[in-house]
């Protein structure tokens, strides 16, 4: 009788093993899936980036310099970019309100913009910083104005698209975290 | 163990430096940054040895006279003038710096740079 409850017992212990295996693994598979769709969901993002002209091949530079004694590197040099240009920008809005224009003092922050542009692959305000320039170079002031409201545009939305891509990145987690450990 | 490449970096726009930091250290240079050309002649005056330098042409307080300055500071350093915009290396070449690169540069441009200069191998 003794052996009977042992035996009933041991098999309750197993089922109960059983449900609690089964449930690790699906959970597992669902972490494993959300990790594959974050994952393919930052790359669509990043493709359209790319496409739709707002970076250009410097930012695969970028992607090229990280490595794992620097994992947060590209989404750090983003940072100072967007630290970077909102001074410059900053600085050209204050110029351009002022009675007396001084395209030189202007050309001067929009080169120095440009560079940063370059710097990070900003292929769509790196763009507009030259169209810029060239208005300055004609001292051509609502040239001026029309392509700093362009380019303050085109800043808001690179910005909110980064932020977007990082976020997911963020989501996702390294890539190592995603492989099953080895047994 | 041989020594590292000791590289001192010229840059004020704190991305581009920590772009060229990120490409040095890559390559397993030893590397140096400041802001400013005067800080890199201070630094010159109690420690020259460097392999090279890589200073920004596009900053007002670079000119001739300080690529001639950190030649007697440090007569074996090879110079590198980094810029946007070629003509502004002219100057700075014909007062003694010893290449150029274009910004940003990658870093097959740095390693073909220090190739012809003979840092590195």
């Amino acid at each position: 009788m003794l052996m009977i409850c042992y035996s009933l017992y041991l098999i309750h212990n197993l089922v109960l093993l059983r449900y609690h295996l089964l449930d690790c693994y699906y959970i597992e598979k669902s972490n494993r899936m959300d990790y594959v769709n974050t994952r393919r969901q930052a790359a669509s993002m990043r493709k359209c980036l790319f496409d739709q002209g707002y970076l250009d091949e410097q930012f695969y530079q970028l992607e090229d310099l990280q490595d794992d004694a620097s994992p947060n590197f590209v989404e750090e040099v983003v940072t100072l970019f967007f630290r970077d240009s909102l001074r410059l920008m900053a600085n050209i809005d204050q110029s351009l309100d002022k009675c007396a224009k001084d395209f030189n003092k202007l050309d001067v922050y929009m080169q120095q913009l440009k560079g940063s542009c370059t710097s990070i692959g900003a292929s769509k305000m790196k763009t507009e910083c030259t169209v810029f320039r060239d208005y300055c170079r004609d001292e051509n002031i609502e040239g001026c104005m029309r392509s700093f409201q362009k380019l303050k545009r085109e800043h808001s939305v690179l910005r909110q698209k980064l932020e977007s891509y990082f976020q997911l990145l963020r989501q996702a987690g390294p890539i190592e975290c995603a492989t099953r450990p080895s047994k | 163990m041989a020594d590292r490449i000791t590289a001192l970096l010229v840059e004020c726009s704190v991305l581009v430096r920590c772009l060229y930091y990120q490409i040095l250290t890559n390559l397993n240079f030893e590397v140096v940054s400041v802001q400013y050309a005067h800080e890199a002649l201070e630094l010159l005056q109690t420690d020259n040895d460097f392999d090279f330098i890589i200073i920004d042409a596009g900053r007002p307080d670079i000119n001739g006279e300080v690529i001639m300055s950190l030649k007697d500071l440090a007569p074996h350093m090879k110079i590198i003038v980094s810029t946007f915009n070629i003509g502004l290396a002219d100057g700075l070449l014909a007062a003694g710096a010893d290449a150029f690169i274009i910004k940003p540069a990658q870093p097959e441009d740095i390693v073909d740079t220090l190739i012809e200069l003979g840092i590195i191998g």
